[in-house]
């Protein structure tokens, strides 16, 4: 029911209406009826209370004089006469005398019986009672007791009630049908609201039934048409500087890739240009010791030695750079990338160029990361080869990769049992150019943690490091599960 | 012995007396036909230009190419020799003075057979040599032992 109600507000307004007439007017009627009911009956009282009178002095001589037979005639003539279609009429009409006593009645049975007045309910029939004292020459010599039918009445009074509450009923309905009217024309305004809505900003909504009405209706449709070119407006607006955006965007985009091939270009230049010069000293050095050997002293040779180890330095100097560079720009491709065997086949490459070291290798078998491939393969490259330059001064080197959970986080780890570092400098590692340790100590460039650092920080990862100084150090690395 | 050319295409002079002394030091006594720009390559290979009127039934058994060449670079060399059917068949090795992962890409899409890094690192060239069936370099080496 209240959903049947609320599902339309032309519904709830009929259903109140509907309501409100039919308690009115039930409630006015039923008051009208009773005060008409009343109203009527006092007339018809007072109209009885004069027939009795009129009746006492009609009958005054015959009682002052004995004159029974003409008085009970007088009295069955006012009864018969009374009887023609009024809304009550004699029913009973008795003359008493002083005493109390029955001197003459129309009721066959109290005449000329002397008994006290009962009056009597009979069946269906209403009536009324009234008593007149009848007086001769000033004295009171008796008096009339009448009982009135007032049936008739009563029929009236129904027929009267039955007209009224079919005028009623006509009234409700009238009423009913003007509110239903009245609903519709109040809601049906809202129906070509309703239509406008769904074009709400293109500029296009003209409610011109409403817009000129003074009403509610009336601010209500011109809200909505400023809202409309308003919204259009701001909606121009934002495209336009959506297209201003995009735009820029484009204009960077290009600027970026124009930079970006330059960038490439430079890095082939340099990779390429730089290595000629490096290859001529580092040759013709070598070229010297091999052909000249004989001819050049010790210190001679030492230099030359020096100048080679200089050029070669540079020249991984610019191997490491590149892929510095090359780590932060290459597009990544996100696969699954079984991280144990790429460390087992470098490890293995060290081992075999150095095959005199002692080395435990430990690699848990079956890890795997969601990752570049490329960028893993450089990523374990620097990590293990710096795991094996590290441990190269040690009898032993033992060399780890395995993974573990940690706070419910999947992480990598590389140890070593070699170098170490002072945890003091462990903020210093991942920069590029910083080393902990001299060249004679260890050789190295001091960009291969960079390069590391960076290839995590691309697949939004994280890697720090302990160690201590002398018994070796550990890399750890999260990688987040990205979908391949 | 006379078809057993070497052609060595290397604009930078250093690199070229490098290589020349490398193979040399390693007792590859072939005739090394040296070349300076990647014109120069395409005109000896098809008897063009100055060398026109060159017997081009005569081409190298090997080919050492530089890839950053003037005139016509070598990865542009490399797809004309390949192109033609007198030089199709060479064996081409491709001279590398970088790890730049895209020029062996796109060399090995061209058809290089193989790689050396510069200016010749022998036991790569050995095993290039090795890979490409060409004994004939180490027999070189074991009859002048």
């Amino acid at each position: 029911m209240k959903n049947w109600l609320y599902r339309s507000f032309f519904r709830q307004v009929s259903v109140m209406l509907l309501i409100f007439s039919v308690i009115s007017i039930s409630a006015y009627a039923t008051h009208n009826y009773f005060e008409l009911k009343r109203q009527w009956r006092d007339a018809i009282e007072s109209q009885a209370s004069d027939a009795t009178r009129l009746v006492a002095l009609t009958v005054a001589d015959d009682l002052r004089y004995s004159r029974l037979f003409g008085l009970w005639s007088k009295l069955k003539r006012v009864k018969e006469q009374e009887n023609q279609g009024s809304l009550y009429r004699f029913r009973e009409i008795t003359v008493l005398d002083n005493q109390g006593n029955t001197i003459g009645s129309t009721d066959p049975e109290k005449h000329p019986l002397i008994q006290p007045y009962v009056s009597e309910a009979q069946g269906d029939i209403e009536t009324i009672k009234s008593i007149s004292p009848v007086e001769f020459g000033g004295e009171r010599i008796g008096s009339i007791a009448a009982i009135f039918d007032i049936t008739p009445f009563r029929q009236f009074l129904w027929i009267h009630l039955r007209d009224f509450a079919i005028y009623l009923s006509a009234l409700t309905l009238a009423s009913v049908a003007l509110g239903l009217i009245l609903a519709r024309w109040i809601t049906r305004p809202l129906f070509s609201i309703q239509d406008a809505l769904p074009l709400m900003g293109s500029g296009n909504i003209s409610l011109s039934m409403l817009d000129q009405r003074q009403d509610e209706y009336g601010a209500l449709a011109r809200a909505i048409e400023s809202a409309d070119k308003r919204i259009k407006e701001d909606a121009r607006q934002i495209r336009m500087q959506n297209d201003t955006l995009e735009e820029t965007v484009r204009r960077r985009t290009n600027e970026l890739a124009a930079s970006n091939r330059e960038l490439e270009a430079f890095s082939y230049s340099v990779s390429h240009d730089l290595r000629a010069p490096l290859r001529a000293i580092d040759g013709f050095s070598q070229a010297l010791i091999e052909d000249y050997g004989s001819r050049l002293d010790e210190t001679a040779a030492f230099y030359l030695q020096r100048v080679r180890g200089g050029a070669q330095k540079m020249g991984s100097l610019i191997d490491d750079l590149l892929q510095l560079s090359r780590v932060t720009r290459l597009e990544m491709k996100h696969a699954d990338v079984d991280l144990s065997s790429i460390a087992e086949k470098i490890l293995q490459e060290l081992k075999n160029e150095d095959s005199h070291r002692n080395a435990s290798i430990r690699i848990e078998p079956g890890i795997s990361a969601t990752g570049d491939a490329g960028l893993m393969q450089v990523m374990l490259q620097n990590l293990l080869n710096n795991a094996w330059k590290y441990t190269s001064k040690k009898d032993h080197a033992v060399i780890e990769f395995g993974s573990t959970l940690h706070n419910g986080e999947n992480v990598y780890f590389i140890r070593d049992n070699g170098a170490g570092f002072d945890m003091r400098y462990a903020s210093k590692l991942f920069g590029a150019f910083q080393r902990l340790h001299t060249e004679d100590e260890f050789p190295g460039t001091g960009i291969g943690l960079a390069t590391v650092q960076r290839i995590i920080n691309r697949h939004g990862g994280r890697i720090w490091a302990e160690g201590t100084v002398g018994e070796g150090s550990c890399f750890y690395f999260v990688l987040p599960h990205v979908a391949a | 012995m006379k078809s057993k050319i070497i052609l060595l295409v290397e604009d930078n002079p250093d690199d070229r007396i490098l290589t020349v002394r490398a193979l040399k030091q390693h007792n590859i006594s072939n005739e090394i036909k040296e070349v300076k720009d990647g014109q120069e390559a395409l005109d000896y290979l098809f008897g063009e230009g100055e060398y026109a009127g060159r017997d081009t039934s005569i081409q190298p058994q090997i080919i050492l190419l530089d890839l950053k060449l003037p005139k016509v670079d070598g990865l542009e060399v490399l797809q004309r020799i390949r192109a033609d059917s007198r030089t199709r068949r060479l064996p081409v090795v491709i001279l590398t003075s970088s790890n730049e992962q895209q020029d062996r890409i796109s060399s090995y899409d061209l058809g290089a057979n193989s790689y050396v890094r510069k200016p010749v690192d022998f036991s790569e060239f050995i095993e290039a040599a090795r890979q490409l069936g060409m004994y004939w370099l180490m027999l070189n080496e074991a009859a002048d032992d």
